[in-house]
């Protein structure tokens, strides 16, 4: 509807959606050929979700002394998921303008058996917690989907009124995991602390040859606070940890298999993994170190926590590009290394400003970088991106020459001139992120807060931005210029001719649409990118706890009870065109259309019995 | 006490070896291994059907393009995708899986024979004596190998098919093409040796090759090399009304919506009187209200002019829409042309023209037309048409015709083959204008992105050997030189 729907299209008129004398067979739009009529999609395109799950937990815990105790656990979690997708006569899409109906079952279950022996005790300063076990993990999912190809009689939503024959496939997948482990935690004079682990897993999604690992970690701290004889409204704890962790990947992925492929006139065949499998694939290795310091001042004024990491991803479980000539895309190694590192900064106070307002303030600070350190098989760059370089760089070989001096070159049908060398623009992921969070608790009744969130750095295309231009629905399009080419009027577009070896100021005409849609749209690498810095007002809440008094009258043995106005993305400052650039909010992702940031305004009611 | 630890610890250790972790290991839903008939299928029909439904219309001015900027009719030509060599996987894993059977093998090598030869004339060198050994010897970055090269190992493999297939043991199963009949597979292997010798006929001269001998030695020897008969040995595909196998252009809206026959296809129909015109196209809007019947009520849009100008044309219902009836409201339409017994005429009248071969080529000229006039349902059209267009005595006019004839074959059908001889024989006429990003039509594709960063160093070599100073879509690969 934003992009595609011309200003003069009043979606309200296709409220009715089917065709006079057409109901059920043909809907009414003001496209037929791309796009379906939004009423029609909420009403008419369904797709249903039903989940019946149970979980239960049983622990069975012995005292056997006065240190061991020990436990038996066992869980399941079990779900039957059935999920309907139902299409229409006359869709768009899909495969399914004769409609379409899709029925998938999935019964998925997980069972976790837990037994450890524990041992606490303490022996004068000293304290020890300890403890031996294993596990088992097992986890099953079983699929079954069938489609129809096509309803002969619309709105009948069943396999039995499929035009031609049902397409069905069903999968097994089943993982076990079996762990044993140890763990110690020792302390003494409640200042120093430090505690051990060791664990060794065998999967059933590795080889067999290489399905064991074994991974410990040491950690510990020191209160230094206690050490150094602060006041007691100081507290001050180092601490810092090494660990070494190792993964398996998902069941049945280190293997080559063939796949389904057509079926002609009865003739099953089947295609063979584009990624090659690796017989003799070893878990993953991380290892890694952490240090941190968390303190409190002036009983709780003021709080401080700092922290710092260092992880080495080395035996990536890693599917390696290859030349497709080899006849793979890609195969699957243990091999390149990233080294992974970030610092963490919580600035935090507990104010009592008077004795009718008290205010809580936090400020959270971070960085992460993720960077390639060695790539398997000596080779100088993985997928375009060189050792030493961020792994979310942003590469494009979809951009427009330009002149020595910046001016883009147009050729002599009026239009840019595609460049194809592989650029690095810059990276997707941020320099760093911030956020303050505020809380006034005013007259000890009222909650006035609000949270502040941005990040700076980052390049990504802006879709959204993207599609307008195509469309000409992008509120820059309307202008001059595009007065003159509705004139019939041609276009001549700012940039140099490369005429004989020398630049010439550009005569060349095009259109006006023409030129926006290569600019924008088909050349789009480079132009149609921009900055993902924001700074967000992300939440602001007002609330009130109704006093105990007011809550005794009601006799319902109410505890508490409060409630709020909450408003949440209120505000935002960026420079990224027409959508929200907060990733995990509806923001950019990838090469998904965007949205623009949506507010929201809403209350809280909250009882506690 | 000491009991109940025990009783414990032995409860854990019997839990942890009760799950056997190798049970789980293997995917059950999917094959490691399989015969070679469950493969077959899926490369036969992925070889021999149209895969390039609509592009190579573009290219060559059969078919034009309004509204949307495309870059095949553009020019704007960039970086290829090398699909057939994820067809070429599964054609090796399955004459691996024939496990020796010759019969499997000989197909094989039909099937590599026909994705190499694409390949290379869509490219230029590309790896083939080093390809594909990814599985068997981690061979992840294969050299390239000269389009002459390659050229003379696709004649080998179609030489050993040949010889495979002399005197099959075993039957076959999973043929969709010929249903079992190998002695057709042989036909093809034979034929499509001159579909390759026919594309070389830039180097006649070249002594390695011999050309004109090789491609005298197959006609003139039929028990040798058996080559198509009749319309029933040509490799054609039908398309089901069925999941994946629907023809590709069925629901397709943008052919639907804003494709017209080409100006030059359109008036060499009209100039021929050819029938075919009444399937490929439609009556242009106004035809009616015009009086305009039969072959006036066609007009093709000229590719050259401005994206502009041709949409304007297009709304102007003076011009004729590509057929979208037959082309994307059927669900089976017509079979996939993959090599057909005219192309295969064609052929050997034009070797005859060259003087390659003693054969008459007005017996195969004519033998191309009715083939192909059936194809379309309009055999009973053809005794007519070939009166008043006989095939020239004169050479050049012969051989202009036999180009027309294969152009309008062509239409819709083959992939890119009409693209690959226009550059050959410079047939049609092609002009870029407003509409066009270049002067001259693109030779080429440029190689895959990707290898320019996994196999860097053969990826330079192969521009070095071919003298490409770039990768450029206008090199001029050897075989056109």
């Amino acid at each position: 509807m934003l992009i595609w729907a011309g200003t003069d299209v009043d979606m309200r008129d296709f409220k009715n959606y089917w065709k006079a004398g057409k109901e059920n067979y043909e809907p009414v739009y003001f496209n037929y050929s791309w796009i379906n009529n939004p009423y029609y999609m909420a009403y008419e395109q369904t797709q249903s979700l039903s989940r019946n799950k149970f979980f239960g937990v049983g622990s069975a815990d012995y005292q056997i002394s006065k240190s061991f105790s020990a436990t038996l656990r066992q869980s399941a979690e079990v779900s039957g998921t059935t999920n309907e997708m139902k299409y229409p006569y006359g869709y768009i899409g899909a495969n399914a303008i004769k409609g379409n109906y899709e029925l998938t079952d999935a019964n998925v279950s997980e069972y976790n058996t837990d037994a450890f022996i524990k041992y606490a005790s303490t022996l004068g300063k000293f304290g020890i917690n300890a403890f031996v076990g294993g596990s088992i993990n097992f986890k099953q999912n079983m699929l079954h989907n069938s489609k129809t190809q096509g309803l002969q009689v619309p709105k009948i939503y069943n396999l039995s009124n499929s035009i031609g024959s049902v397409l069905s496939t069903n999968s097994l997948t089943q993982y076990a995991r079996n762990s044993l482990f140890a763990s110690a935690d020792l302390s003494y004079d409640d200042a120093y602390f430090l505690s051990l682990t060791e664990r060794v897993d065998v999967s059933s999604a590795l080889p067999e040859t290489n399905n064991q690992y074994s991974y410990p970690s040491v950690s510990g701290s020191v209160i230094l606070s206690k050490l150094l004889g602060m006041p007691t409204s100081s507290f001050l704890k180092v601490r810092g940890s090494w660990a070494m962790v190792r993964a398996d990947l998902a069941p049945y992925q280190y293997s080559s298999y063939y796949n389904p492929s057509i079926i002609y006139d009865g003739n099953n065949s089947v295609t063979y993994s584009p990624v090659l499998g690796n017989e003799r694939l070893r878990p993953q290795k991380t290892t890694g170190y952490e240090l941190g310091t968390n303190a409190s001042f002036f009983g709780g004024k003021l709080t401080v926590d700092l922290t710092a990491y260092r992880y080495v991803d080395s035996e990536s479980i890693y599917d390696q590009n290859a030349s497709l000539a080899s006849g793979f895309t890609r195969y699957k190694i243990n091999g390149n290394r990233f080294n992974r590192f970030g610092f963490e900064a919580i600035l935090g106070t507990n104010l009592k400003i008077s004795d009718q307002v008290e205010l809580t303030s936090t400020i959270n600070w971070s960085l992460n970088r993720n960077k390639l350190a060695e790539i398997y098989g000596g080779a100088d760059n993985l997928g375009g991106i060189k050792v030493g370089d961020r792994m979310d760089l942003y590469m494009t070989n979809n951009s427009m020459q330009k002149a020595p001096d910046g001016q883009l070159i147009i050729g002599a049908n009026g239009l840019p001139v595609k460049d194809t060398e592989l650029k690095t623009l810059g990276h997707i992921g941020p320099d760093w992120t911030a956020s303050w969070f505020n809380n006034f608790r005013l007259f000890k009744q009222f909650n006035v807060s609000f949270l502040l969130e941005g990040r700076v750095g980052g390049i990504d295309q802006a879709n959204l931005n993207q599609q307008l231009w195509y469309s000409g629905a992008h509120p820059d399009a309307v202008g001059p210029d595009r007065e003159a080419y509705t004139r019939g009027e041609p276009y001549v577009a700012k940039g140099v001719n490369l005429v004989n070896g020398q630049y010439v100021p550009n005569t060349y005409k095009t259109t006006y649409k023409d030129f926006s849609e290569q600019y924008w749209y088909r050349m789009n690498g480079e132009s149609n990118v921009f900055d993902l810095t924001f700074l967000k007002l992300r939440e602001v809440s007002i609330g009130y706890d109704l006093p105990k008094s007011l809550l005794d009258k009601f006799k319902l043995n109410i505890k508490g009870a409060s409630f709020s106005v909450v408003g949440s993305n209120l505000f935002i400052a960026s420079a990224f065109p027409l959508s929200d650039p907060d990733i995990g909010n509806g923001g950019t992702n990838g090469n998904i259309l965007q949205f623009p940031s949506s507010r929201n305004v809403g209350f809280n009611l909250n009882v506690k019995f | 006490m000491t009991k109940k630890i025990i009783y414990v610890m032995v409860s854990v250790i019997v839990m942890l070896t009760a799950c056997k972790q190798e049970k789980y290991n293997k995917d059950p839903n999917r094959p490691t291994e399989v015969g070679a008939q469950a493969i077959l299928p899926n490369v036969i029909f992925n070889s021999f059907k149209n895969r390039y439904p609509w592009q190579p219309g573009l290219a060559v001015r059969q078919a034009t393009a309004t509204s949307d900027r495309q870059a095949y009719q553009t020019y704007e030509w960039a970086n290829g995708d090398w699909a057939e060599f994820n067809l070429l996987r599964d054609v090796t894993k399955m004459m691996e899986s024939a496990k020796g059977a010759k019969e499997y093998l000989a197909i094989g090598k039909i099937l590599r024979a026909h994705n190499f030869f694409f390949l290379t004339r869509m490219y230029g060198s590309v790896p083939y004596s080093d390809a594909l050994k990814g599985q068997q010897s981690n061979n992840y970055q294969p050299k390239y190998d000269s389009q002459k090269d390659i050229m003379l190992g696709i004649l080998n493999e179609l030489e050993e098919a040949n010889q495979l297939l002399i005197k099959p043991e075993a039957a076959i199963t999973g043929d969709i093409l010929y249903n079992g009949d190998l002695k057709k597979w042989r036909k093809l292997a034979n034929s499509y040796k001159l579909r390759v010798l026919l594309m070389l006929s830039k180097k006649e001269s070249d002594q390695d090759l011999q050309i004109a001998k090789r491609f005298n030695d197959i006609i003139s020897n039929p028990g040798l090399y058996p080559i198509f008969e009749r319309d029933e040995d040509e490799a054609k595909i039908s398309y089901r009304d069925y999941e994946n196998i629907r023809y590709p252009l069925y629901m397709d809206f943008n052919v639907r919506n804003k494709r017209f026959i080409g100006k030059t296809l359109a008036d060499l129909l009209k100039k021929l009187e050819d029938p075919r015109l009444f399937y490929y196209a439609t009556p242009f809007l106004n035809a009616a209200s015009q009086g305009k019947t039969d072959f006036d009520a066609y007009e093709g849009i000229d590719a050259s002019k401005s994206l502009t100008a041709a949409t304007e044309d297009a709304s102007s219902g003076n011009y004729s829409r590509v057929n979208s009836h037959n082309y994307t409201e059927l669900p089976i339409g017509k079979p996939s042309l993959g090599f057909s017994y005219a192309e295969l005429m064609l052929a050997i009248a034009e070797a005859s023209e060259r003087g390659w071969v003693q054969a008459n080529a007005d017996v195969f000229y004519e033998l191309a037309v009715q083939s192909s006039f059936k194809f379309y349902d309009v055999e009973g059209s053809a005794a007519t048409y070939l009166t008043r267009n006989p095939l020239s005595s004169v050479k050049e006019n012969a051989l202009n015709q036999i180009y027309e004839q294969r152009y309008i074959l062509f239409n819709a059908q083959s992939d890119f083959e009409s693209f690959f001889h226009y550059h050959r024989t410079n047939y049609p006429v092609i002009v870029n204008g407003q509409g066009q990003a270049t002067s001259t039509v693109p030779f080429r594709l440029l190689y895959p992105t990707d290898e320019q960063r996994v196999n860097a160093g053969n990826y330079k070599d192969a521009l070095k050997a071919q003298g490409f100073n770039a990768d450029n879509i206008l090199m001029k690969p050897w075989l056109y030189q």
